[in-house]
């Protein structure tokens, strides 16, 4: 009698654990983020990595690395030691400037990312702003616009402004900072 | 004297916004504008800086507009001159305050209120002028000094 209920008692014993098993459970994997770390780059690269040309001819702006990695499936190139170089018309002379930060991320919409170290520098004589500093900057490289949400020092002739929430229109030559801090103007004598 | 002082020193501005329009070398500041050189101390809602010269710091003009934009500079130590109008007017390379709109600026107790008060802060002189339309006078209030006020100055308090 008693085999009898050894072999209930095996079989429910069984049941349970497939229960708590369940090796055929199918979880619902999420689908990998996609982590550009873990990404493998389509290509690495140095030097010269893009240039656009304005309607009449005019180098419209320009991207050099030291180094970029693209990984299309995301749409990113990354870039190390990334220099933009931009000209723009002002009464109609060229005025060019250049951006250089540690490190770039450029991507199919034609953004560039700039983080660490960032500098916009002219490259023109007497313009009313000669470089402006901050540590992370958004460029809209065909629209010309330039923003950042972090502190920027801007610094001109006999001028030096601290501030935060920088927009530049490029093109118009309009530069803006919703959140303005100070700006002192230096006497020219002290600087001479 | 304390001007000369002063007019050494850095300008600085303080405000909440500010836009650069870099094309006609012009500044805007708006909300909470202080400027301050020296013991010069500007208030302001708003405030435009143009460039005279192509050279930024060669001469500004300095343009604050309130309801009113009040303006205080020692004239020498203990001696403060106080002024409130629609608009200031500052030109930092000649040093010509132009006051406009409700103009009032007081000294030592005298009182200019004009519809123009021109100050040129170097040679200390004040002309005041009404507006065209000549419905507000020129009222000039001179405080007779007291006896002893006036010893206090002598020996320094006021």
């Amino acid at each position: 009698m008693n085999w009898r209920i050894a072999f209930i008692l095996l079989t429910i014993g069984i049941a349970l654990a497939l229960l708590f098993w369940r090796p055929f459970a199918t979880e619902q994997r999420q689908p990998p983020e996609l982590d550009p770390e873990q990404l493998q780059p389509d290509f690495i690269a140095e030097g010269l990595f893009s240039r656009i040309f304005s309607a009449d001819g005019e180098l419209q702006h320009r991207i050099d690395s030291r180094l970029m990695a693209h990984y299309s499936v995301i749409g990113l190139t990354e870039l190390t030691e990334p220099v933009y170089l931009t000209t723009i018309m002002r009464d109609n002379q060229p005025e060019r400037w250049q951006v250089t930060a540690n490190k770039g991320s450029f991507y199919d919409d034609q953004r560039l990312i700039l983080e660490n170290e960032v500098q916009i520098k002219s490259l023109s004589e007497n313009t009313f702003i000669r470089t402006m500093e901050t540590e992370y900057l958004v460029i809209d490289t065909q629209r010309q616009l330039i923003s950042s949400n972090q502190p920027v020092l801007i610094i001109g002739p006999n001028i030096e402004v601290h501030g935060q929430g920088l927009q530049v229109d490029l093109n118009a030559q309009q530069l803006e900072l919703t959140e303005h801090v100070k700006t002192i103007y230096y006497p020219k004598r002290d600087n001479q | 004297n304390n001007f000369e002082r002063d007019f050494e020193q850095p300008i600085q501005v303080n405000a909440d916004y500010q836009e650069i329009d870099s094309r006609a070398n012009r500044l805007l500041y708006q909300d909470n504008v202080v400027i301050a050189q020296g013991s010069l101390l500007i208030n302001a809602e708003r405030l435009e800086v143009e460039s005279t010269a192509d050279e930024l710091g060669d001469g500004e003009i300095f343009v604050a507009t309130g309801s009113p934009a009040r303006y205080q500079q020692d004239v020498e130590e203990g001696v403060t001159v106080e002024a409130q109008a629609n608009e200031i007017r500052y030109d930092s390379g000649t040093g010509i305050l132009t006051l406009r709109g409700n103009a009032e600026l007081r000294q030592l107790g005298n009182l200019v209120r004009a519809s123009q008060i021109t100050y040129y802060v170097n040679d200390q002189r004040v002309t005041a002028q009404r507006s065209d339309d000549g419905e507000d006078r020129v009222t000039t209030i001179f405080q007779p000094r007291t006896r002893n006020q006036s010893e206090n100055e002598n020996n320094g308090n006021p």
